[in-house]
């Protein structure tokens, strides 16, 4: 009933001549940036802001590369990170830019990250979603109706955050965002082949069942990396203009992302090879029911002396926890919620145990059950160190068969009848030539992907 | 409050865009609430709504009330949980969880939930049981558990 009478309000109020679109290309820009402000205002009423100050710095500190050398400079441009693990970024007239922590997590390194920014930071400068909004029927009616009807400031900002932050730029707009990104990366100091790279990471999304909301009405990621490696080309072929530092990136520890490392010689650890790209996928079998599991080594932070690996575990359903990886060469420590400011390094395995005397760490006993050959369904290991462990509250005790090269293959806890078995996997080519890791004994190396998939 | 002030703004609102619907539910639950100071679902629809706001803060006052007028509604335990999850306090949400679980083992979403967490504090082990356990439910069951 009540839409039925909101149809007819729409109906009626359609003639109305003042619509948002129209509000937006006669505003003069002082009053863009105030409606901005008002509207960024209640994104961060209603949506939580990462709470990693170092995060919020990084962003900054890249979005103040990049707008010291934008011509002209006609909004105040404010970057912030929003706690949200969708994979999205948008911006807010005046050049208020929102990306969240979901796709932050997706990327690399700096280089990436200003991309991102700088083609959000385009669309605002740029003015596209003035352009858009002139097209959007729905809006025009809306923008009427609200001043006919409303005379609510509130409804109007609201109604005005959910329209741009789901707003499909066209493709022209789109592309003229990357064009320009990658100008502005290249005159800030940064380097191209970030924005080349983000592509390749909005390809691979793309490839599976889960493209992000935001990407499903740019042009196809392909597409958008072809021309960028060719405007990459162009813009490398140019000097850089003068005062552009190398890399902003290099100004700031690395340090400052990865939290209080823990006392530990950081090196690889055959029982855990840690490199981005690296994906295991897990069944998981017990309580009457089989489900599935995948981890993922999203990106790496090189640091002197090794090197902190950002790692998604995808539960499914669009549902990904992030965390951070570190090896030493019988350990793997595990640092959780890695944006929450309490966040600290945890051991979360030990790996190389040589006799069967039990090692007691960190509340846990670990104890070396012997070396034996595992079959499974990606594949069958000649000998997989199988290792017990107990502890925690209420304590559990779990047995874990980690095979070298490869990973953790099986994990299987007698108090909760759960086995957890590796199904699948895929290792890419090691960065270093001198790396530790040996080779894998088993038949599916590194850069093998065995022909089993994930199942769930 | 939240800047709705009439029906007809509520409606026209809720034809647009799906925030102000949680605004609308959100009044009616207040209404209700007024009208009913001992019903508990007035005041859990009014929790909710103000979850579907992001209002944390509110929303888990709101719910005390529900949960002290039914102590054993298990809906507003999980509706607590999300709180304490989406506010950090992330042992609180476990609790919680575990206890909708204890009252419901067949809750749709809260095995889910708790993978989600367990996962979040490293203990993998124990998020492979939510997961099976979600699944016996509502994803695969095991051959032998289908007799098979």
């Amino acid at each position: 009933m009540w839409r039925l009478v909101a149809l007819a309000l729409l109906v009626s109020l359609s003639v109305a001549t003042q619509t948002s679109a129209a509000l937006f290309t006669k505003m003069d820009r002082q009053k863009e940036i105030e409606l901005g402000r008002e509207a960024a205002r209640y994104v961060e009423q209603t949506t939580p802001l990462c709470s990693d100050k170092a995060l919020q710095a990084r962003v900054q500190r890249i979005g103040r590369a990049l707008t010291e050398r934008l011509e002209p400079k006609t909004y105040p441009y404010d970057f912030k990170v929003l706690a949200v693990s969708e994979i999205s970024a948008f911006c807010l007239p005046g050049g208020f830019i929102y990306i969240n922590e979901g796709l932050l997590n997706r990327l690399q390194d700096d280089d990436e990250v200003a991309f991102v920014m700088a083609h959000e930071l385009t669309h605002a400068a740029h003015r596209h979603y003035a352009h858009r909004l002139e097209e959007m029927d729905s809006v025009q009616i809306l923008g009427g109706l609200l001043s006919v009807l409303a005379k609510d400031r509130n409804l109007a900002i609201a109604q005005l955050v959910t329209d741009l932050t789901w707003l499909r730029y066209s493709r022209v707009d789109e592309d003229d965002a990357d064009s320009t990104a990658m100008e502005l990366i290249w005159n800030a100091g940064f380097d191209l082949q970030g924005g080349v790279r983000v592509m390749q990471v909005f390809a691979e999304m793309e490839k599976g069942r889960n493209t992000p909301k935001f990407l499903r009405d740019h042009p196809p990621a392909k597409q958008r990396f072809d021309r960028l490696k060719i405007k990459a080309e162009r813009l490398a072929a140019q000097p850089r203009p003068a005062g552009a530092s190398a890399s902003p990136a290099a100004s700031v520890d690395p340090r400052t992302f990865v939290g209080d490392l823990p006392s530990v010689a950081m090196a690889d650890n055959p029982y855990f090879p840690l490199a981005p790209g690296n994906e295991w996928s897990y069944q998981v079998e017990g309580r009457g029911g089989v489900a599935a599991y995948t981890v993922r080594v999203i990106s790496v932070v090189a640091l002197e002396g090794g090197a902190v690996y950002r790692v998604e575990t995808v539960l499914g359903k669009g549902v990904s926890v992030y965390a951070q990886l570190l090896t030493g060469a019988g350990e793997v420590w595990r640092r959780t919620r890695p944006t929450a400011p309490d966040s600290a390094w945890q051991l979360d395995c030990l790996t190389s145990l040589r006799s069967a005397e039990p090692v007691a760490h960190d509340g846990w006993q670990y104890m070396l059950l012997g070396r034996e050959p595992i079959a499974l369904p990606c594949g069958t290991f000649p000998e997989a160190v199988r290792i017990r462990r107990q502890g925690g509250a209420p304590t559990v005790t779990e047995e874990l068969w980690f095979v070298a090269g490869v990973g953790m293959v099986k994990r299987s806890c007698a108090d909760t009848g759960v086995t957890e078995t590796l199904v699948a996997y895929k290792l890419a080519p090691p960065a270093r030539s001198d790396s530790a890791a040996p080779n894998p004994s088993g038949p599916a190396g590194p850069g093998v992907a065995p022909a089993t998939t994930p199942t769930g | 409050m939240f800047g709705y002030t009439s029906p007809a703004v509520i409606a026209v609102a809720g034809f647009a865009y799906p925030e102000a619907s949680a605004d609308f539910s959100l009044l009616n639950a207040l209404a209700a609430a007024n009208k009913h100071p001992d019903d508990y679902l007035a005041h859990f629809n009014q929790a909710t709504a103000l979850i579907d706001l992001g209002q944390w803060d509110l929303a888990r006052d709101v719910l005390q009330k529900a949960v002290t007028l039914k102590p054993d509604f298990v809906e507003a335990k999980y509706a607590g949980a999300v709180i304490a999850a989406k506010t950090g306090r992330n042992e609180e949400a476990i609790r919680l969880l575990q206890e909708v679980l204890t009252a419901n083992p067949r809750h749709p979403d809260a095995n889910q939930a708790l993978a989600k967490l367990y996962t979040e504090q490293g203990n993998m082990a124990a998020a492979a049981a939510c997961l099976a356990a979600h699944a016996a439910c509502y994803g695969r069951p095991l051959k032998s558990a289908e007799g098979g």
